[in-house]
């Protein structure tokens, strides 16, 4: 599939006559086919880093490399499921999921077989044709996962993808997530504040300072395959969010003091 | 019948214009005088002002609206402009529009289809700025082009917004055929009966004409039954 480098990445962002750091230096290397996670306090650059992955804003220092290539621009090879789901309304489920397809000019019998496949893997087939306002949030948030997989991307970068879900549609939603990746292990790329969440999607989990965003700590995950939620009680499950959150803690007193600091 | 505090050739009671009212229409008891069986020939001549002006001012309010919802140059252009010039009565316009156009259809046209413009030009401003930024992102990261986007992602947005500035524009396009010939000659014969008749009938006229687009909107945009207030 794809590796994502990161290459001493920074984003400034003008703010009247001095500018907001919102990432600094950022390092890192994504292998092919593995599930990331990034978590960190609030305001650290977490969706700027995806956004900077995904194309649709520009460094002003470093570089972002999809297999090698820099990124210019968004495009199909890399998929995103943003926090809201973003369908388009006036589209049915078939049509939202296969709208992506029709842009790279695919065949029609392809696109049928597509769509047909990611609506059965999403259990979605009942409501193929119906409209996303006749949708609960959790199937409106399947739709968006499955019109980024149909594009059939190298990456999938996820903005807190289930961030706005109710605690048990957010339960299904990951372990659904897990299926599908177990199936094709894209490389994914997983934004959360929710960090039992990114513990049991990832192998890696990346923690980031207060803003500036910079890379503070890298862990990994050694749990086995395939996750289930019950590894939430696991010893190793236990004694990684117990440190993840004690390096997170500092980073959002950390930003708070500053914030003070301001202020005062 | 008549209202019983006013004289009834001043202020005509219901029955009394609704007599005129089809006697307007099917020329057949002479009640209206003059006007006796003209209404044909006068909705038809109203039907043409209003709708020729009607599309002429949404047409381009609609093609200026996107304009200045997409491009900043062309907002910083015109948006002035536009703010100072719709606050203008239309009807003072009126000495203006027969000096350029001279008597007849054409002033008509022009008044109507510059009440239409206003509507229909901030609507589409509003509906073109409001499209959802996150679905933008999602045409983008498909590989959308400008034109792809602007076709498969803002116009659609924007078109319950334009609708309503339509829908804006219409019912004004109705209220300044009133500077149209019969009404007013019918207010300098003191006419009251025949003048309420008439407004009667741009009601009805307006009415319809709302409704034929009620309809275009049902066809158009369904899928809004969930995301805002139907009409």
């Amino acid at each position: 599939m794809a590796e994502i480098t990161l290459d001493r990445l920074g984003k400034l962002y003008p703010t009247g006559r001095a500018a907001t750091r919102a990432l600094e230096e950022v390092s890192l290397k994504i292998g092919d086919g593995q599930f990331v996670s990034v978590v960190g306090p609030s305001g650290c650059g977490k969706t700027t880093l995806l956004n900077l992955i995904a194309g649709f804003e520009r460094s002003t220092s470093g570089r972002v490399l999809v297999d090698g290539r820099p990124v210019e621009r968004p495009g199909p090879d890399r998929g995103v499921v943003f926090q809201e789901p973003g369908l388009l309304p006036w589209l049915s489920t078939r049509e939202n999921i296969a709208i992506g397809m029709r842009i790279q000019g695919r065949g029609k019998a392809e696109i049928e077989a597509r769509v047909t496949g990611l609506l059965q893997a999403m259990g979605l087939l009942p409501f193929r044709d119906c409209y996303p306002f006749e949708l609960s949030g959790g199937m409106r948030q399947r739709v968006a996962i499955a019109r980024a997989l149909a594009l059939d991307p190298r990456v999938l970068l996820m903005d807190e993808p289930f961030g706005a879900l109710d605690a048990m549609t957010r339960e299904i939603m990951q372990e659904l997530l897990l299926r599908i990746w177990e199936e094709d292990q894209k490389t994914v790329l997983f934004v959360t504040h929710d960090l039992e969440e990114a513990i049991l999607l990832s192998d890696l989990v990346f923690i980031m300072t207060a803003r500036p965003g910079r890379l503070k700590r890298e862990i990994p995950v050694p749990l086995p395959r395939p996750r289930h939620y019950s590894m939430v009680t696991s010893e190793v499950f236990v004694k990684i969010k117990a440190q993840t959150l004690e390096l997170i803690r500092e980073e959002s007193l950390r930003a708070m003091r500053e914030e003070e600091g301001v202020e005062g | 019948m008549s209202s019983g505090y006013f004289p009834p050739n001043l202020l005509p009671g219901p029955g009394r214009v609704l007599a005129v009212f089809l006697d307007v229409a099917l020329g057949r008891t002479g009640e209206a005088g003059i006007y006796s069986g003209t209404l044909a020939t006068h909705t038809l001549a109203s039907l043409w002002r209003v709708y020729a002006g009607f599309l002429v001012g949404i047409g381009l309010g609609i093609f200026l609206g996107l304009l200045m919802g997409l491009f900043l140059w062309a907002e910083r252009a015109l948006n002035l402009s536009i703010q100072v010039l719709r606050n203008i009565p239309i009807t003072a316009w009126r000495p203006l529009a027969i000096i350029f156009f001279g008597l007849a259809d054409r002033p008509a046209i022009f008044l109507i289809a510059l009440g239409a413009f206003f509507p229909s030009v901030m609507n589409t401003i509003h509906g073109v700025k409001g499209t959802d930024r996150i679905v933008v992102k999602a045409g983008l990261m498909m590989g959308m082009n400008q034109e792809q986007l602007l076709r498969l992602i803002v116009l659609p947005s924007a078109l319950p917004a334009i609708f309503t500035g339509v829908r804006l524009s219409m019912g004004i396009s109705w209220m300044l055929v009133i500077l149209g010939y019969l009404l007013l000659d019918a207010n300098y014969a003191f006419r009251t009966d025949v003048v309420i008749a008439m407004m009667l009938n741009i009601g009805i006229a307006g009415y319809l004409s709302d409704r034929l687009l009620l309809l275009l909107r049902h066809s158009l945009l369904g899928w809004t039954r969930g995301v805002s207030i139907g009409g």
